[in-house]
């Protein structure tokens, strides 16, 4: 287990190396001068260009200047914003738990709703209750999550007024930020208010987490089903029958433990599913999260937040992708050494 | 004294999208106490089904009637299925033909094992200890422990039998089905495993139904033998007398196709088979199944031939054979 | 003398692979309904510039904000409605089709042309350039896709055409590692193993009796990437990176008419209610064919 722990950790550094050739691959391939790009100074002064070509090291040869750029992101140095003058880093850091909330709890509520119904589904094989869960995860999975965010919105927050159009808390309440995380820096605030404030959170982040949560609960519907079907009719649930185990015992212990395999499985795939999901929900949700901040750093030209969120949300994807293949390698013993 | 096991007119259905497809069709049979039965047939004589719809395994899409089943002489078919679970596994076990495949592969051996002990009895912690170290002494595995911490991928096949025996027998059966348990096994591991099994049944007067497609499997461990083909009863009988003078073309094709070592003491020198194979269960022929081929077929074998008694012999045939060479 | 029909006579008749492919098929009653609607779909998106009652893109200022035909106030000659701009929706959304659809299948087999030429070649690869594309291949496809797309989108800029390349680039990692996999895998069969020792040589074996077996893995991921595409060509829609205003792309409809959601909610629901019917259709008969595709599931 040690050993394929270290490899997976071993392989994540070919990785970086991958990401940091595409952000500096990147810095150079978008249109207009690197000089601009990289300042926001836009016609400079003859000798200030020069002067900046030689501090940016734009004068050097490519590799030079990659290696450069390495040089800097090891020391934790991903750029400046062209916009607000503060470091991509930082900006990163406050943004980042905005996400994280959301897409943790979204998460949970895939796991909670998609796990049982395709259990469900696959001990009802081809009966109504096989269908409808079917028919309606298959109708998730295909779901444009934009529309179904303004539907949400139209139908929850305009027509009945129950639920918050955008943001994560209402202005009355002012929260002083210690983790990030607002259903936290709520719940351990003194503020006189801090209960009222944790679920004005909470009301918050409910129908962008619905929203989020559409297309990943489908998915893992989707799979527990196939993957229970496939346990169900394997030998060693007969055999475990064959013990005199009771159905709902082997439902629940022996079959569930194996049609989590291929579930864990495609969890690393779920990264990317979030990402996307999030960019489109923090947009329709004026969400402040990384996804929303990358998209306007996209719009505004400010190529540097480009560059180094690309480095750390594409960092981040990799990280996350190396922990759900070591929990692959936790739940199948076949994997382990 | 009543019989260990008594089935009668045992039929299994598949439900198919095209309609029901018979795979077992009236079976018939009884067994003593500590007798050990031969079941033999190709892949697809409905065997296997046979085993499965006794032990109450069947899946879903299958249909089991019969019109009486016992064990040792209590009925199992008014049973609740709530009540059926309780006697699967206690009191009639079986053992499958792949060990590895029948091994769940996230638990370790000894989770499983103990699984099967504690589902019919609830044991304190040193008696349970105590049992595993019983069951693995009787499956030929003293001193193994280390054994039951392992996950079934690490072990070799003819291990993992061994360990799936252990947690057959975990309970004491008064029967034990074992449903080809050495066809994936190799040939050194497969006379160890039979060996095993058969002093396990002698030792524990535990009744066995060998469950094979080899007879030369059967011809020095059982008592008596039954022939299946197509999903009916073609022959039954004792080993010795079917093996010396079979009585059905089939059960005569089946001794013909163990090969012999050593002189030739009989006239054939070329190995005997039946020419073409088995037939789909939903495209059977018309009147005797072995019909099309048979060698000696003819115009009445499209009528259904019933079983008949010839000495101690059941067969299934309008013209059974007058002796061992006939068929020529 | 009478005797029985040889064995042979009464075996079941053998069927062609995409006859069983088609029985199989057939049983999954999603699969059939999304084949079903697929086609009414692709019926649309070709016939779209002859079937259209009016203009996509002609205003008609008399009538701003018309609801549907069923809705109070809807007329008969505007069956689905107009937009703020009195367009008719109706052609908007059947032009968009074409759009949505035409491009996606584009951008697929531009995806599966590149990514199994790919996927072959790192399959044959060996040594450091094997280990050099599988790496690249994993970092590819650990990046968020979407993330991917826009950044390529920041490169070339916004637009429709801009966006279609961007999908397609992100497609191809997938495709490649599909393409990869099945290979090994089936290169690793006997019967490859016989075909070698009959001499055929690594090309041969591979065009003649490697890629024909790959292709179930290929048809089912090719249906993937297909709604893949059709929903990101209308996220990047959406968000303003893909097809812009006037162009009746089903995003960039959706993301004109959010602002008119209380007003006229049928400008929304409608764009909306195209794209799921595309990526459904898709999905059901990707599902349906992996069922009948999957050994597994043959009883």
């Amino acid at each position: 287990m040690s050993q394929y722990l270290l490899r997976k950790l071993l392989l994540m550094i070919p990785g970086f190396l991958g990401i940091s050739l595409l952000a500096f691959a990147f810095i150079h391939l978008v249109p207009g001068d690197p000089v601009s790009n990289m300042t926001g100074v836009y016609n400079a002064a003859p000798e200030e260009y020069s002067r900046l070509r030689q501090v940016l090291g734009l004068d050097k040869s490519l590799p030079e200047q990659y290696f450069r750029y390495l040089g800097q992101l090891l020391q934790g140095d991903f750029g400046t914003s062209l916009t607000t003058g503060q470091t991509v880093l930082a900006e990163f850091l406050v943004l980042l738990p905005a996400t994280l909330e959301l897409s943790l709890l979204a998460l949970f509520l895939a796991v909670a709703i998609g796990l049982p119904a395709g259990m469900l589904a696959a001990v009802k094989h081809r009966r109504p209750a096989d269908y409808a869960i079917t028919g309606l995860a298959l109708a998730g999975n295909s779901m444009p999550i934009f529309w179904w965010g303004l539907l949400l919105v139209g139908f929850f927050s305009l027509k009945l007024g129950i639920a918050p159009v955008a943001g994560r808390l209402s202005f009355l309440f002012d929260i002083e930020p210690r983790t990030g995380f607002m259903l936290i820096d709520t719940w351990i605030s003194t503020e006189p208010y801090a209960r009222e404030a944790f679920f004005d959170a909470l009301h918050h982040l409910a129908l962008p987490a619905l929203v989020l949560a559409t297309v990943p609960t489908a998915l893992f519907a989707l799979i527990t089903r196939s993957a229970m079907l496939e346990v169900l009719s394997a030998d060693y649930i007969r055999a475990a029958r064959s013990f005199g185990l009771g159905r709902l015992r082997i439902i629940a212990v022996n079959a569930l433990r194996n049609a989590l395999i291929p579930v864990v499985a495609v969890l690393g795939l779920q990264v990317s599913v979030f990402f996307t999901g999030a960019l489109l929900t923090e947009t329709i949700f004026s969400w402040p999260g990384i996804a929303k901040w990358l998209l306007e750093a996209v719009s505004r030209r400010d190529y540097m937040t480009v560059q180094g969120g690309l480095v750390l949300i594409a960092s981040l994807a990799l990280v996350l992708n190396t922990l759900f293949d070591l929990l692959f390698a936790w739940v199948n013993p076949r994997v382990r050494r | 004294m009543p019989h260990l096991l008594e089935v009668s007119n045992l039929c299994v259905d598949f439900m198919t999208p095209d309609g029901p497809v018979r795979a077992v069709d009236h079976l018939t049979f009884r067994m003593d106490k500590g007798e050990v039965l031969g079941m033999v047939g190709e892949s697809g004589s409905g065997k296997s089904v046979s085993a499965l719809a006794l032990m109450g395994l069947l899946d879903e899409h299958a249909l089991a009637t019969a019109d009486y089943l016992a064990l040792d002489g209590q009925p199992l078919l008014d049973l609740s299925p709530e009540k059926r679970r309780r006697i699967i596994g206690q009191r009639m076990s079986i053992i499958f033909q792949e060990p590895k495949a029948s091994l769940n592969p996230c638990f370790t051996l000894g989770t499983q094992l103990r699984e099967a002990i504690r589902v019919h009895e609830k044991l304190s912690r040193p008696a349970l200890r105590a049992r595993e170290e019983e069951l693995l002494a009787a499956v030929g595995l003293p001193d193994a422990r280390a054994l039951l911490d392992a996950y079934p991928h690490q072990l070799s096949g003819g291990l993992c039998q061994r360990l799936m025996i252990a947690m057959a027998v975990a309970c004491r059966p008064r029967l034990l089905i074992a449903d080809e348990p050495t066809t994936s096994l190799d040939v050194t591991i497969q006379a160890q495993i039979l060996d095993l099994l058969l002093r396990l049944a002698r030792e524990q007067d535990m009744g066995l139904v060998l469950i094979t497609h080899d007879f030369a499997l059967l011809s020095e461990s059982t008592q008596r033998v039954l022939v299946m083909y197509c999903g009916e009863l073609v022959e039954a009988g004792p080993t010795a007398e079917l093996l010396r003078h079979p009585r059905h073309p089939y059960t005569r094709a089946l001794i013909d196709s163990i090969p012999h070592f050593g002189p030739m003491d009989r006239k054939c020198s070329r190995l005997q088979t039946l020419r073409g194979t088995i037939p789909a269960l939903d495209h059977l022929p018309v009147g005797c199944r072995l019909g099309p081929r048979c060698p000696r077929a003819e115009k009445t074998c499209v009528q259904p031939p019933r079983l008949r008694r010839e000495g101690e012999i059941l067969v299934r045939c309008h013209f059974p054979l007058e002796d061992y060479e006939a068929l020529r | 003398m009478n005797r029985f029909p040889a064995w042979h006579d009464w075996h079941i008749p053998f069927l062609g692979p995409v006859r069983v492919l088609w029985r199989d098929y057939r049983r999954d009653g999603f699969g059939v309904a999304g084949l079903c609607l697929f086609l009414v779909l692709a019926t649309v998106a070709l016939f779209a510039p002859w079937l259209v009652p009016y203009d996509p893109m002609a205003q008609m200022p008399h009538t701003l904000l018309l609801p549907p035909y069923w809705m109070d106030g809807g007329v008969a000659t505007h069956v689905l409605g107009t937009d703020d701009l009195g367009r008719d929706l109706l052609s908007r959304l059947m032009t968009g089709a074409r759009l949505s659809l035409g491009l996606g299948l584009v951008i697929v087999l531009a995806a599966l042309v590149l990514g199994v030429l790919l996927g072959a070649l790192a399959a044959l690869a060996k040594g450091t350039l094997e280990a050099l594309a599988v790496r690249l291949m994993d970092v590819l496809l650990a990046v968020p896709s979407l993330l991917l797309a826009v950044i390529v989108v920041a490169v070339l800029g916004p637009g429709l055409g801009n966006a279609a390349v961007a999908i397609a680039a992100v497609l191809v990692p997938a495709f490649m590692r599909v393409t990869r996999a099945a290979i090994h895998e089936e290169m690793a069969k006997d019967y490859v193993t016989a075909a070698h020792l009959d001499g055929a040589n690594k090309l041969r074996l591979l065009t003649r009796s490697v890629l024909p077996n790959i292709v179930p893995s290929l048809v089912v991921q090719t249906t993937h990437a297909l709604s893949t595409a059709i929903l990101d060509v209308a996220a990047l829609g959406f968000l303003g990176l893909g097809a812009q205003s006037p162009t009746p792309e089903w995003g960039t409809i959706l993301s004109e008419s959010r602002a008119y959601i209380q007003q006229a909610p049928w400008t929304v629901t409608l764009p909306g209610l195209a794209i799921l019917a595309a990526v459904l259709s898709i999905n059901l008969i990707g599902n349906g064919l992996r069922n009948a595709l999957d050994p597994r599931w043959k009883r």
